[in-house]
């Protein structure tokens, strides 16, 4: 019998969530519910090869909607509501045949006679179908009546539901333990020793308000409040991976910080971050808010791949976006259609599209947004910007006056034996990475209408040396041969891998070039070199180049012996360029002439290079070596040239599959069907709709699990269906709503939550109480919850007085031990700042992704690699030695002791400056003690410092109460 | 002022938390102790009165050395020769072999069986076949027991490996490597029990949770150590403090923790006090633990440790001095062996890359223990969460799928058979044909190996006494010597 217990508990156990069955003596013949019982049962058992995954489908049977549940089988359906018998399921997962029965023997274990009995209550009792919660719109509300009417609608629904178990909540916390817990939990600090005085001579509640509220509108509300959400936007001040440079985001950090001090609403906080570049008017701090999907890292590694890491990167942002905003794990469906959530593979590549319209590459930092801090240099920025822009534009114009009868081709294909070609938006190509010396590059793609010529501008670049347009060291490339192919495109597959080259019957044709021109040639032969003129890239002579002529753009234009006719034609380019030494292009155009064009006679043509054109480029590229010399942040930009966005075959960017454009999840939709959303704007503003129930309790289950441990959802990144269900699903959804009426408004709830008497509850229970809810679900007490690194680290320069509260800025370098950056791949110099920045809160600290500051990636501070939503509080043996000998631990240590030195009477003032409570005679008796000792072994001053050092690694200083 | 805290405990609470608190004081070692009174203690005896909540016959192993590969290395490219797959190469999968069978990335049905490209010969007296990625392991096979037909449950790599960990696919149970701490005490005073060494590009996927504690108190879990610069640091006291001041320190804090200790039935106050307790103790031991330096050059070689640089084998040679030293469950990951076939991903140059990386050192490992009698109550574990499908994946390069039907685990020592084998896979190595192992299998024979039978090995949460194996798990008699 004991067995079979255990079974049945097993296998309600790890159903999820349902504790409440996990008696067996609770067997009554009640409801039983889908939404918790019949449909995590099937998500477990069931839905990876009956769920939401056409690949893995079994038998083409869905059981994850109602459509799959009441289908039409032939004949049969797999449940009929209220007749077991005549429903197939049924008799799936209960038949002994081995050919017949559910989950087949190869995938596991036959459900328990209690899961057989689950399905066969549910089926007989109308098996009632809903939407998962997560997902379902908010419903009516009603606070519950508690036996002991309570005037905070949060201790309503929390008695409500402990009377409904027996149990009873805790009395309230200690007064003193109750201000340290506000302060702790709202400012990442202790409170004063005259703050704790003035509260515990009058511990009201009208004083708690006032308490709450002076908290709210301080400096260091923000500072605290903002920690989770750079750890969930993945911040740090470098690149990532290996090499792992420098970046500049901080100005993103402030923006944070002051967001949150003002009280941004969080919608609008929400749409600034995803889309501020796109709101009509974007000022320049809703620009500076996109950084928040910045943070994705930039790979500076040589061989690194542009497009393979940009595309990395808006993975990440579509990943971190559903983990942040819908709590979902979306990245299971980049590869496939998700096995248990119903998120299809189209559906996240419908939210890849809204991510893929930025100008940002994965290998470099641009763009980045000038930041000011005065209107002054306000007028400054703006007034470079729109001068770069007027340029910008000025280029575009002069080109295409200069280019009338020829058009820009930027095809479907390109590639290189080498470095890689990154395509621009006006339309060239930027050579990038390391790679061969020598190359060969290929445009191809279709072209409809005629050809008789093409035109190859080589253009100069800021980044390329010597200003391009070539790769070499001094700037210089050289052309050795031109080669055009076309062939009929319908009558061969477009980019079937045949080469003029490598197959006999591809198709492809050789267009004979009857006349090459250039504006310039180099012609060192006067200086004992050579020449290099144009005409060699007909023959096997070595190829154009263009020394001196660096820093500057110069175009070569080819004619075709015959024309091509009108039609639709595969076209292919191939630029040679085997001269080594890395000549080979850096910055390129081309364009094609679909009607006979006529040009000058000769060979060099000068005047091929337009002169209003090349000053035009001249000027912007000046304009650029004056920009004002203001911090920069990343940012977000959004391309002009949309960028089309195919399905990931498999989830890799090799493998292009159909086109996609943006859309929403149809399952988290169910208030805006048919839409058809545009941009990130779009996307932010249907995340931030009141009606997207889903988002907004994310959010406040998010804040609720800052001042509670965890989560009323413990599983705040998975509201999917494998996650687990709300322990008060009717509070949450009360305080979603409650903060959608107040505006979206994050003090609010934080307002509403700690004056609850649940959130003043003391922490202390029983060993029984402990026993009965060891996760504190029912929410019948607080919990002690260790302190993160950063407020422990700051909670310590406030007790020692050390603490510098300035904001903003970039970041500082407090002291770290000495081996952390042994093995980094870039070694990295760690300064350790002097004077007030030293001191400054932990927030500045600067953070390298491939080296975290120790001290708080000891106490579980998350690499910066991904969203981090919920920081893991673990008790290890290194974070004791750590706080014990860490060298800026003693100098905490010593100026705390110094200030203990002052006092009158330095032991008893000890614990309430450090823990804000009196200490017990023992207690004093004990430091006392200490002190003695360490003034016998060494000396006063010593005695002291150990002093401040025993009180800042007592467990008490550690935990917030 | 105000006193803070409810002074009034009955006294039914106090002794119920005074007995928790014993149980958690024997799970870490002795409390208490002065510093200076410590002295490292030399291989501890196994099963000493302070240390273990009882085996429950004699053990045949004492610790674990458990080699994670993670991202699941191929079985078919290092210990699996097929002939027939061979023959096959290039032709679908029989249908009766891929009915209703799950796949990552794959289609089943029209993905092309993959012959293996490396060349294999059968070594030492056993003649396991050994590929030619492998030559030190080549060396060794006759002192390895094979398992070649485990079963795995989850298909992808983090829940794979929280499976292989904790018998759950899921958050929330504890590690292999808590369950035998919390089973066997630590065995070391002035050492973490459990402790986790990575190496490879980044830590493995899944995180801490794979060496979690889960329900089991905080001081079961795993204690990774740093993979980069120094492994521990702030292991000297602060300029200036003398011993006796240090010594002076750790008791002030430990005094004033308990009497706090004695408020409030938190366990983790207790937790605490013994990590403050144990972190005195490994600034003694642990400086001269992780100076690979005193080790003979001739075993530095053994393990091919050349330079300073973190590496697999610096983990390796680490683990044995760990253990040495009484640690009771060293794990070590070593990460990217995920070879699906994508550029810098594939069983081409970066399988032999990740083979060049762990070979020497894991066969070193065996012969050092061996060496040292040490490998007779060590067990040593080398694989991944899963393996890989006989089918090919082609995408860039030749790769394979992730593949939980049949895979191959090496043991050795430890109570293990010698050059044993058990399971036996299909002529493409599909799935077992008999001899299949789960992990629940797997999980119950190295308790058994360690004295515990796993049904009896329980922790009480939520008034359910859980287990390692769940509800399942058959040791596997035929792998025990």
């Amino acid at each position: 019998m004991s067995r079979l217990i255990a079974s049945i508990h097993l296998a309600l156990a790890t159903v999820g969530g349902v504790f409440w069955l996990a008696d067996p003596r609770e067997q009554e013949p009640i409801r039983v519910s889908w939404q918790n019982e019949v449909r995590p049962l099937l998500a477990n058992k069931c839905l990876k090869c009956h769920g939401p995954d056409p690949a893995t489908r079994e038998a083409d049977l869905r059981l994850d909607t109602p459509e799959g549940l009441f289908a039409d089988l032939g004949g049969y359906q797999a449940v009929v509501a209220g007749d077991p018998e005549g429903s197939e399921l049924l008799y799936r997962i209960s038949t002994d045949d081995r050919q017949d029965r559910m989950p087949p023997v190869e995938h596991g274990e036959p459900l328990s006679q209690v899961e057989v009995e689950l399905l066969r209550r549910w089926v007989e009792q109308g098996a009632e179908w809903e939407v998962h919660w997560a997902y379902a719109p908010f419903g009516e509300i009603e606070i519950p009546q508690a036996v002991h009417p309570v005037a905070n609608p949060i201790d309503a629904y929390v008695r409500a539901a402990l009377e409904g178990k027996g149990m009873t909540p805790a009395a309230a916390a200690d007064p003193a333990a109750q201000l340290r817990r506000l302060h702790l939990d709202l400012t990442g600090l202790p409170p004063t020793r005259d703050e704790l005085t003035s509260w515990l001579s009058d511990p009201s509640d009208a004083a708690w308000a006032a308490r709450v509220e002076a908290l709210l509108v301080s400096p260091a509300f923000a500072v605290r409040w903002a920690r989770p959400w750079l750890d969930a936007a993945r911040y740090a001040d470098s690149h990532g991976f290996t090499i792992d440079g420098g970046r500049n985001i901080w100005p993103w950090r402030d923006w944070v910080v002051e967001a949150i001090d003002a009280d941004l609403p969080f919608d609008q906080f929400t749409i600034e971050q995803l889309a501020g570049d796109l709101l009509p008017h974007a000022t320049r701090a809703q620009r500076l808010a996109t950084g928040f999907h910045r943070n994705t890292q930039i790979n500076q590694e040589g061989g690194a791949k542009d497009e393979e890491n940009r595309v990395n990167a808006v993975l990440d942002r579509v990943n971190t976006t559903g983990s942040v905003w819908l709590g979902s794990t979306l990245s299971c469906a980049q590869c496939h259609t998700h096995k248990y959530d119903p998120i299809t593979q189209t559906e996240y590549f419908q939210l890849y599209a809204f991510f893929n319209q930025t100008r940002d590459s994965g290998v470099s930092s641009d763009p980045s947004l000038l930041v000011v801090r005065n209107e002054n240099e306000e007028r400054q920025a703006m007034i470079w910007e729109a001068g770069r822009e007027q340029r910008r534009i000025a280029v575009q114009q002069a080109h295409a006056a200069a280019t009338q009868g020829w058009s820009i081709w930027q095809p479907e294909a390109w590639a290189s034996n080498g470095p890689e070609l990154r395509p621009e938006e006006d339309g060239a190509y930027r050579v990038v990475g390391q790679g061969a010396i020598y190359s060969t590059y290929v445009l191809q793609g279709l072209h409809s209408g005629g050809l008789s010529a093409i035109r190859l501008e080589a253009l100069p670049a800021h980044g390329l040396s010597g200003g391009g347009p070539g790769r070499a060291a001094n700037g210089n490339f050289v052309l050795q041969q031109v080669r055009v192919y076309a062939r009929n495109a319908a009558e061969y597959e477009a980019g079937d891998g045949r080469t003029p080259g490598n197959d006999e019957n591809s198709g492809w044709l050789s267009l004979s070039i009857e006349r090459a021109m250039a504006d310039f040639e180099q012609d060192t032969s006067a200086e004992g070199g050579r020449h290099y003129g144009i005409a060699q890239t007909l023959d096997e002579r070595p190829g154009w180049a263009i020394k001196p002529g660096f820093g500057e753009p110069h175009i070569a234009c080819f004619v075709f012996d015959e024309a091509l006719p009108e039609g639709e034609w595969e076209l292919r380019i191939e630029l040679q360029q085997e001269h080594g030494d890395r000549h080979t292009l850096g910055h390129f155009r081309m364009l094609l002439a679909d009607q006979k064009v006529t040009f000058p006679e000769g060979e060099k043509l000068p005047e091929l290079v337009d002169p209003v054109w090349a000053d035009a480029l001249r000027a912007a590229r000046e304009h650029e070596d004056h920009r004002p010399r203001l911090p920069m942040s990343l940012v977000l930009e959004a391309r002009e040239v949309p960028r089309e966005t195919r399905l990931f075959g498999r989830g890799s960017f090799l493998n292009p599959q159909e086109e996609v454009v943006p859309g929403y999840p149809a399952a988290m939709n169910h208030f805006a069907p048919g839409s058809r959303p545009n941009d990130r704007l779009d996307l932010a503003r249907w995340l931030m709709d009141p009606r997207n129930a889903l988002v907004h309790r994310v959010t406040v289950n998010r804040w609720w699990q800052q001042l509670f441990g965890t989560g009323l959802v413990e599983t705040e990144n998975d509201f999917g269906m494998r996650g687990a269900q709300p322990s008060h699903p009717e509070l949450l959804d009360w305080l979603a709503q409650d903060y959608i009426d107040h505006g979206f408004s994050r003090k609010h709830v934080v307002r509403r939550i700690v004056k609850s008497k649940t959130y003043r509850q003391s922490s202390d229970a029983t060993v029984a109480e402990r026993e009965a809810d060891p996760n504190n679900h029912w929410l019948a007490r607080q919990r002690r919850l260790r302190l993160e690194g950063e407020a422990l680290r700051d909670a310590s320069l406030a007790v020692s007085g050390l603490l510098d509260e300035r904001r903003g800025g970039g970041p500082v370098q407090p002291p770290q031990p000495g081996g952390v950056f042994a093995f980094t791949q870039s070694r990295k110099s760690w300064k350790a700042s002097e004077g007030a920045d030293r001191y400054r809160r932990s927030i500045y600290t600067r953070i390298w992704r491939s080296s975290p500051f120790p001290f708080y990636a000891v106490f579980d501070a998350p690499a910066a690699s991904a969203s981090c939503t919920r920081r893991v509080r673990s008790n290890t043996p290194l974070q004791a030695l750590t706080l014990a000998n860490d060298a800026m631990v003693i100098e905490f240590a010593s100026a705390l002791g110094e200030r203990l030195r002052n006092e009158d009477d330095p032991f008893t003032a000890a614990m309430p400056l450090v823990l804000s409570r009196s200490a017990t005679e023992a207690e004093v008796a004990r430091l006392r003690d200490h002190w003695a000792r360490v003034a016998a072994l060494r000396d006063e001053d010593a005695a002291w410092t150990s002093l401040g050092r025993v009180l800042l690694n007592l467990d008490e200083f550690l935990t917030r109460p | 002022m105000i006193d803070s805290f409810r002074t009034s405990l009955n006294s039914a609470r106090e002794a119920q938390r005074i007995s928790r608190r014993d149980l958690l004081r024997r799970g870490i070692g002795l409390g208490g102790l002065a510093f200076l009174d410590l002295l490292r203690r030399d291989l501890p005896e196994f099963g000493s009165a302070q240390d273990s909540i009882g085996v429950h016959f004699a053990p045949r192993a004492k610790r674990v050395i458990w080699l994670f590969m993670a991202g699941a290395p191929s079985q078919f490219e290092l210990f699996e020769p097929k002939p027939t797959l061979q023959r096959l190469d290039g032709q679908v999968l029989p249908p009766s072999l891929s009915a209703g069978k799950r796949f990552a990335f794959i289609d089943g049905a029209s993905a092309r069986l993959l012959g293996t490209r490396r060349k294999f010969v059968q070594h030492g007296e056993t003649g396991a076949p050994i590929s030619e990625l492998l030559p030190h392991t080549a060396k060794i096979v006759d002192d390895l027991c094979w398992l070649r037909a485990l079963k795995g449950q989850e298909i992808n790599h983090g829940p794979a490996k929280l499976f292989m960990n904790t018998g759950f696919g899921q958050f929330g149970r504890p590690s292999a490597g808590a369950w035998s701490v919390y089973g066997l005490g630590s065995g070391a005073d002035d050492l973490p029990g459990f402790v986790v060494l990575t190496s490879g590009n980044r830590g493995p996927r899944g995180g801490a949770p794979l060496w979690g504690n889960g329900f089991l108190p905080t001081q079961f879990a795993g204690t990774p150590f740093r993979s980069g610069g120094d492994p521990v640091l702030n292991l000297r006291n602060p300029k200036g403090v003398v011993d006796d001041e240090q010594a002076e320190f750790f008791d002030a804090v430990g005094d004033l923790n308990r009497i706090a200790s004695d408020r409030s039935a938190d366990p983790e106050i207790e937790a605490r006090i013994a990590a403050y307790e144990l972190a005195a103790r490994m600034q003694t031991s642990t400086p001269e633990l992780i100076d690979l330096n005193r080790e003979p050059e001739s075993v530095r070689k053994l393990y091919g440790v050349e330079d300073d640089r973190p590496s697999f084998a610096r983990n390796c040679l680490l683990a044995r001095r760990l253990i040495e030293r009484g640690s009771r469950f060293v794990q070590l990951y070593h990460t990217d062996w995920d070879h699906h076939g994508d550029p810098g991903n594939h069983l081409g140059q970066p399988l032999e890359e990740r083979c060049r990386e762990v070979d020497q050192a894991s066969a070193a490992l065996v012969i050092d223990l061996k060496q040292r009698g040490l490998l007779e109550d060590t067990l040593v574990i080398w694989g991944g969460e899963f393996g890989r499908t006989p089918l090919g994946e082609v995408r860039n390069f030749i790769g394979r799928d992730h593949h939980i039907e049949a895979f191959t685990v090496w043991m050795a020592g430890g109570g293990t058979k010698p050059g044993a084998s058990y399971g036996i896979t299909d002529e493409v190595g599909f799935g077992a044909v008999d001899q299949s192992m789960d992990i629940h299998d797997f999980h119950a024979t190295i308790l058994h190996l360690l004295g515990f039978d796993h049904t009896r090995l329980t922790f009480r949460f939520q008034g359910r006494d859980f287990r390692l194996t769940d509800v399942h798990g058959h040791v596997i008699r035929e792998v025990v010597a």
